[in-house]
């Protein structure tokens, strides 16, 4: 087993390796770490705004805090302001990372490339209303969940700075009247990217207003959440995996959608008969993949944190693997998908989603055979993982072991994925000569 | 080509593993008590007879503005109701007095307030000190519905409390009742809009869905209670209904049919009992059922 898991290694490494020095992945990379330090400051903000000073939730609830912290209900607001212009607003430095560094691998103006894509996603993300008070930006295009958007958008500007403008000499100490050359250089191709982002912008605002497509994505997402047939779920489940790996937000993302039908519904039952099991809905969104599906946030980002600690040689995999534990506890995988980065790596791709899948298979298993009662009661935000069946099935011993077993299948899961990614980490360093360990 | 395991590295990064789960223990002790005790007072208040009548008086009135209607009241249907009397002062501080009877699933709560001037700003305010009364007594008799009666302003208070503060899922309106309530102030004229019923149709929306409503006006003469214009009363339709589960307009004229006496209109009293009120229990129910073709 561990052998033909070596062969593999070393059958996949080179062709993974030559990915990953093609430029498109090098940018991605790139800008992802450019975003990482913001995105994880985002996120320990996050976590205590949502966990700490929200009256609901997770250790605000449990220690009672909104009882006997003073001025408590005043204290979220500077948490607030820091969560929603790092978190809420990082796409913009995506753009920004991509455009600067495709400018750059072309020798053009790299800074100027930036800012001018930085900009066009605001625009892009710019709401226009009739009130001529107040304007809102989109925040599904400058959120986390514009990722791809802005990759896009920063890779576009990089493309046209290629085509438009010509190349610079990348000398640090340039006289004035050089820079200035430079900049009247890039006027072309900013232009141009504003020109279109205008374009874009107002096409994105008639489709708003004429398809409805934001009440649309919220009525998807209700109805993801309501359904309750096993296969569904399941599908859903998987659909949500596989578009968050590429940056966008899922049917079974939390945030959008807090109370459906079939949770009422379910509670209700339980009230009713003072017992959970024998619910009407016992497979859904909320039984199955958020109790069991999001360790340390979507795609079970828990238990990879878990295997670079226990079987990882690389420094800079155990340095994001530590910062990323508090967030993941919480449920925030926001500093591993960009940090690690898991965020569009192939290597990825199979765990995050068969990693949850499996959970929920466990834990269909459990509910079917009435192990356990399906999670129908309140959950606060931000509960940790394993905490959350425990939790919602009123305090059920085995409810926790299970969320245990599911942890502990997870991170066996990970693991080869996560030998793999080193080996490459490995063959990449030694192809460039370089024994560096800092 | 696995490298040999830096043991150092790895150390550090295992203790903080076990940091975590550390955590993570002693988190589930609390975990519990919390569930346990949130589900157990969810039960209860789901398992709960209890469901009040919660009155605000209109302006300028206090919290003794319904004595004389619930005196009628329980003369009427031989039951007696408590009465429970809440202020707000203009400081959040909230006092209470009366209280509930034994066995008495049906108590009226009066909420008044130390500002009870009339105006869109003060009724806001009112709306918000209501909001504190409100979740202090849901807090205190822990119902999972209620009724909502409001006089005059009293309407206005809780249509603008329903649209901006009532949010909670475990407590339904099952019945709103608004007596000569001027939805649109002292304009008569519906193409003039005040500001306030602008706004109450701009978040209609967030009105409770499942709520059965009725706008009760009383006229003197054919357009006016001799204070409040029946068109402004009427212009309640345009917030309520197609929000709520029904909507009903009903008008009162003869005695006692002036705006401030209203509350202790004969005709109002027995719409009251008959509409808001629940309906007997159950034991004395078949009694009566068995002798009528009801």
């Amino acid at each position: 087993m561990r052998i033909s898991e070596q062969q593999l290694i070393q059958r996949l490494v080179p062709r993974l390796l030559r990915f990953r020095e093609t430029n498109f992945y090098r940018i991605i990379q790139r800008t992802l770490i450019l975003a990482f330090p913001l995105i994880l400051i985002g996120t320990f903000s996050q976590i205590i705004q949502q966990a700490v000073l929200t009256k609901t939730g997770f250790i605000a609830s449990i220690f009672h805090l909104s009882k006997w912290v003073p001025y408590y209900q005043y204290l979220h607001y500077p948490f607030d302001g820091l969560t929603s212009l790092t978190l809420n607003g990082v796409a913009v430095v995506v753009a920004f990372g991509a455009a600067k560094y495709h400018a750059k691998f072309n020798q053009r103006d790299d800074q100027l490339a930036g800012l001018t894509a930085a900009i066009a996603l605001l625009i892009m993300a710019y709401q226009y209303t009739n009130q001529s008070q107040g304007s809102t930006f989109n925040t599904l295009l400058i959120g986390t969940n514009g990722f791809t958007g802005a990759l896009i958008v920063g890779g576009m500007t990089g493309l046209c700075f290629k085509w438009f403008s010509k190349p610079v000499n990348g000398a640090r100490d340039a006289h004035t009247s050089e820079i200035l050359n430079r900049t009247f250089g890039s006027l072309l191709p900013m232009a141009v990217v504003l020109i279109v982002a205008v374009i874009i912008s107002l096409g994105l605002n008639w489709l708003t207003v004429a398809t409805y497509s934001a009440e649309n994505l919220v009525a998807f997402q209700k109805f993801a959440m309501t359904s309750h047939s096993l296969w569904l779920t399941f599908g859903l489940a998987a659909l949500t995996l596989v578009l968050e790996i590429f940056g966008f937000a899922g049917p079974f993302q939390e945030r959008l959608v807090t109370n459906s039908t079939s949770m009422t519904t379910n509670l209700n039952y339980a009230l009713t008969h003072h017992s959970a099991y024998h619910v009407p809905y016992r497979y859904t969104a909320n039984t199955l993949y958020h109790a069991f599906g999001t360790f340390g946030g979507t795609g079970m980002l828990l238990a990879l944190i878990i295997a670079i600690y226990i079987a990882s040689n690389n420094h800079n995999y155990h340095v994001v693997a530590r910062w990323s534990l508090l967030p993941a506890l919480f449920n925030s995988n926001g500093p591993m998908m960009t940090g690690l980065p898991v965020l569009y790596n192939p290597i990825y791709l199979i765990p995050f989603i068969i990693a949850p899948l499996v959970n929920m298979a466990v834990a269909t298993v459990a509910i079917g055979l009435n192990w356990i009662p399906p999670v129908v009661y309140p959950v606060p935000v931000g509960t940790p993982g394993p905490l959350i069946a425990f939790i919602g099935t009123n305090g059920n011993v085995i409810a926790l072991l299970i969320g245990i077993i599911d942890l502990a299948l997870s991170v066996a899961i990970y693991l080869p994925f996560m030998r793999l990614a080193e080996a490459i980490l490995n063959a990449a360093k030694a192809e460039a000569g370089v024994h560096h360990d800092a | 080509m696995m490298l040999k395991p830096n043991w150092p590295r790895r150390r550090r990064s295992l203790i903080v593993l076990l940091l975590g789960l550390l955590f993570l223990g002693l988190l589930v002790g609390p975990s519990y008590q919390w569930t346990q005790s949130n589900v157990k007072s969810m039960t209860g208040r789901h398992d709960s007879q209890m469901s009040p009548i919660i009155m605000i008086p209109g302006s300028s009135a206090t919290q003794n503005r319904f004595d004389t209607l619930v005196k009628q009241l329980n003369k009427a249907d031989h039951r007696q109701h408590s009465l429970i009397k809440i202020t707000v002062g203009t400081d959040d501080q909230i006092k209470i007095t009366g209280a509930l009877r034994p066995r008495d699933n049906e108590p009226v709560i009066v909420v008044g307030f130390q500002n009870n001037h009339d105006g869109y700003g003060n009724i806001k305010k009112q709306a918000r000190w209501f909001s504190l009364a409100f979740k202090k007594v849901a807090a205190k008799y822990q119902f999972n519905n209620f009724k909502a009666i409001g006089h005059s302003n009293g309407g206005l208070i809780y249509t603008y409390f329903f649209e901006h503060y009532f949010n909670r899922d475990d407590i339904t309106v099952k019945r709103i009742m608004t007596i000569g309530s001027p939805y649109n102030f002292s304009e008569a004229n519906l193409s003039h809009k005040t500001q306030m019923l602008a706004d109450f149709i701009k978040y209609r929306d967030n009105l409770p869905k499942s709520a059965t409503m009725y706008s009760v006006a009383g006229t003197e003469n054919y357009d006016s209670d001799g204070l409040v214009p029946a068109r402004s009363v009427e212009a309640g339709k345009y917030v309520y209904q197609g929000q709520v589960k029904h909507f009903t307009e009903i008008t009162v004229t003869g005695n006692d049919a002036q705006h401030s006496d209203l509350p202790q209109n004969q005709q109002i009293v027995t719409l009251i009992r008959t509409y808001m009120l629940d309906k007997k229990p159950s034991r004395n129910k078949r009694l009566v059922t068995a002798n009528t073709t009801e």
